[in-house]
């Protein structure tokens, strides 16, 4: 039994979202598992129940359905305070319930090549858990005391700050993190040079996701104009569509596999 | 239950979880009719209608249910 089977038996809306997600993959599938041991951990440090991670989770999508109405309204994201808790517990769940993050996961699973990693905004660990790194640098300006903690055990190089270049690396990940940031050149140039020359970056982009700590919310053309001035050569695009937001919005993210030029 | 009865109640639900309280719908209404009527609401309407009914819908039928009259056929079945 996965802990988050547990958390469907005290909530009828994640026990459906659940049970659909095992009629298409399996109670034992990877990623639910990987996640779901997340969850559990996630629970345990902060000690809560699957009663208590339940009411957090849903208190978290009542407010994000309210910013969807909010920017339909107004065509400007919601900016307001963030509870940590429940937007770390709706990270987790929602990669196992929705299938779009779920993507997102499925191709993280897929990288193979795990040589020399840097995995800049972390959170909760969602793309930790997936990509389990046995070595690798972290950088994330508001990492969790949950994640320093469960994943420094795991002999991770976990830093409370913000990425500049120290290292370079054969890898570097920045997965739903580029719409948080306000300073992308900054960032995107510091990512540029602390890759070696057949290094890889890993990226997503989220459109038109009215999340309230999401900082920009470019198109698609100006997002690429902005990676291809840097110096960035985009190797791969996968789309991934969103399904749980209304859907005159066509709320989107692009995982985008680049290189330098 | 009448069907019209069935559907009136089925719209009155839906206009609670799709807070749009001008909804109409028949039974050929489905998720592309209705802008709001997503996968996370989908859920949220099958939540509201098990209470209102007091029975549990499977996963199987959850996913075979495609527009309102599947929703009222599958009620019917349920409380008969």
């Amino acid at each position: 039994m996965n802990f988050i089977d547990e958390v469907a038996e005290k909530n009828r809306f994640v026990d459906i979202a659940l049970s659909l997600m095992y009629e298409k993959y399996s109670e034992d599938d990877l990623i639910i598992r990987k996640l779901s041991d997340l969850l559990f951990e996630y629970s345990r440090f902060y000690s809560l129940s699957p009663d208590n991670i339940s009411e957090k989770y849903m208190f978290f999508l009542k407010e994000y359905k309210n910013d969807v109405k909010y920017f339909i309204e107004n065509d400007v994201y919601y900016k307001g305070p963030i509870d940590r808790q429940q937007y770390d517990i709706a990270l987790i769940i929602s990669a196992i319930l929705t299938e779009h993050r779920r993507k997102i996961m499925k191709e993280l699973l897929s990288i193979n090549n795990k040589e020399k990693m840097c995995i800049i905004g972390v959170g909760p660990g969602v793309e930790l858990s997936i990509i389990s790194p046995d070595k690798a640098d972290i950088y994330d300006t508001a990492l969790p005391d949950f994640t320093r903690q469960y994943f420094s055990k795991k002999g991770l190089s976990l830093n409370k700050k913000e990425f500049v270049k120290e290292k370079i690396y054969s890898n570097i990940f920045a997965i739903e993190l580029l719409e948080h940031i306000s300073d992308l050149d900054r960032l995107l140039k510091d990512i540029r040079d602390s890759l070696n020359e057949e290094g890889f970056f890993y990226t997503t982009y989220a459109f038109n996701v009215p999340q309230r700590d999401h900082l920009t919310n470019l198109n698609e053309k100006k997002i690429e104009e902005i990676f291809s001035d840097i110096g960035f050569e985009i190797h791969k695009r996968i789309y991934i569509e969103h399904e749980t937001l209304v859907k005159e919005l066509k709320p989107y993210n692009i995982f985008y596999h680049m290189k330098v030029r | 239950m009448d069907k019209s009865i069935l559907l009136e109640r089925l719209q009155n639900i839906m206009r609670n979880v799709f807070n749009d309280k001008e909804l109409k719908i028949s039974e050929s209404s489905s998720a592309k009719d209705v802008e709001e009527w997503d996968s996370l609401t989908n859920i949220e309407l099958i939540v509201a209608i098990e209470k209102e009914f007091d029975f549990r819908f499977t996963s199987l039928e959850v996913i075979s249910l495609k527009n309102v009259g599947d929703l009222i056929s599958k009620i019917e079945e349920k409380i008969s």
